[in-house]
């Protein structure tokens, strides 16, 4: 998980000025609510949530701050993604499992009536 | 990549209350068409290039606020995608806010030569870029600023792509 620590520490690091903290409630229910459920795809979840409170707050944070944090959860989406395609492929790649031991081979055709003959 | 598809991606068509617009519309299309495309955001706000200032915002790619303009007809288009997509769909368009509006691309539709200013756009090249971009659509026959907004229309429409009809 350090995409999150490294995203964490970028959007931070965008919220710095008085008008700027307006983010910092739903920055906090974004770490909560992932820290709840740490798993990726919460992660971006979570992230395209807190994106549409900064959308909403654009006039007061501004579109340069705005850019900042889109581009942030948007490298951090991407990393996931290529993190899954590279999981997907090893799993492609990985040999198939080897066959369950068979069962008791049951006897021939042949086999059974040689038995039989001998009797 | 095989993740659910728990997110949509989606879009405001709309026709506008004019002449130009009108014209927009009719052409490649004939008729029932659009004049312009926004992409529409979860809080209801509209990202898109347009040429005029106008929903308190200046020309170019903006976002700006539902209901910004009165429309004559109006088309939600919604396409399911992963969240990721979304992620890197909404972040992108976001990160063209700023970017001009390419009115030599819309010349080159009247004088029917290939003008186009790079990072510019116009409405339907915007949102064909962004598809592109997260590489939900391959690169098109044409350029993204050949795109227009019919055109897109009925690539979403191929895509599956859910589309709702409002009179305005």
């Amino acid at each position: 998980m350090s995409i999150l620590s490294s995203v964490f520490s970028g959007l931070l690091a965008a919220v710095k000025s008085e008008e700027e903290q307006a983010l910092l409630p739903p920055l906090a229910a974004m770490f909560n609510n992932v820290a709840l459920n740490p798993t990726t795809a919460n992660f971006v979840a979570q992230g395209n949530l807190f994106l549409s409170e900064a959308i909403a707050a654009q006039a007061k944070i501004g579109q340069d701050v705005l850019k900042s944090i889109a581009a942030d959860l948007a490298v951090a989406a991407q990393e996931v993604a290529n993190q899954q395609n590279q999981q997907q492929a090893v799993n492609q790649a990985a040999p198939a499992p080897a066959p369950a031991p068979a069962t008791a081979a049951k006897p021939s055709v042949g086999s059974f009536l040689a038995g039989r003959a001998a009797k | 990549m095989n993740a659910p598809l728990l997110a949509r991606m989606r879009w405001q068509f709309v026709l506008g209350d004019d002449l130009f617009s009108e014209a927009i519309a009719w052409y490649g299309e004939g008729y029932g068409g659009y004049s312009h495309v926004d992409a529409l955001l979860p809080n209801g706000s509209l990202l898109g290039a347009r040429n005029d200032v106008v929903g308190g915002k200046p020309a170019g790619v903006q976002i700006r606020p539902p209901e910004y303009e009165r429309w004559k007809r109006r088309a939600i288009v919604e396409l399911a995608c992963t969240s990721i997509e979304f992620s890197l769909w909404q972040g992108w368009l976001i990160s063209q806010i700023g970017q001009k509006y390419d009115k030599a691309a819309i010349l080159g539709f009247l004088t029917g030569k290939a003008d186009h200013t790079d990072g510019y756009w116009i409405c339907s090249a915007l949102q064909t870029g962004a598809l592109e971009e997260v590489k939900r659509i391959p690169k098109l026959i044409v350029p993204p600023q050949q795109v227009t907004p019919n055109t897109l229309l009925v690539v979403l429409s191929a895509l599956g792509a859910k589309v709702t009809i409002r009179n305005a």
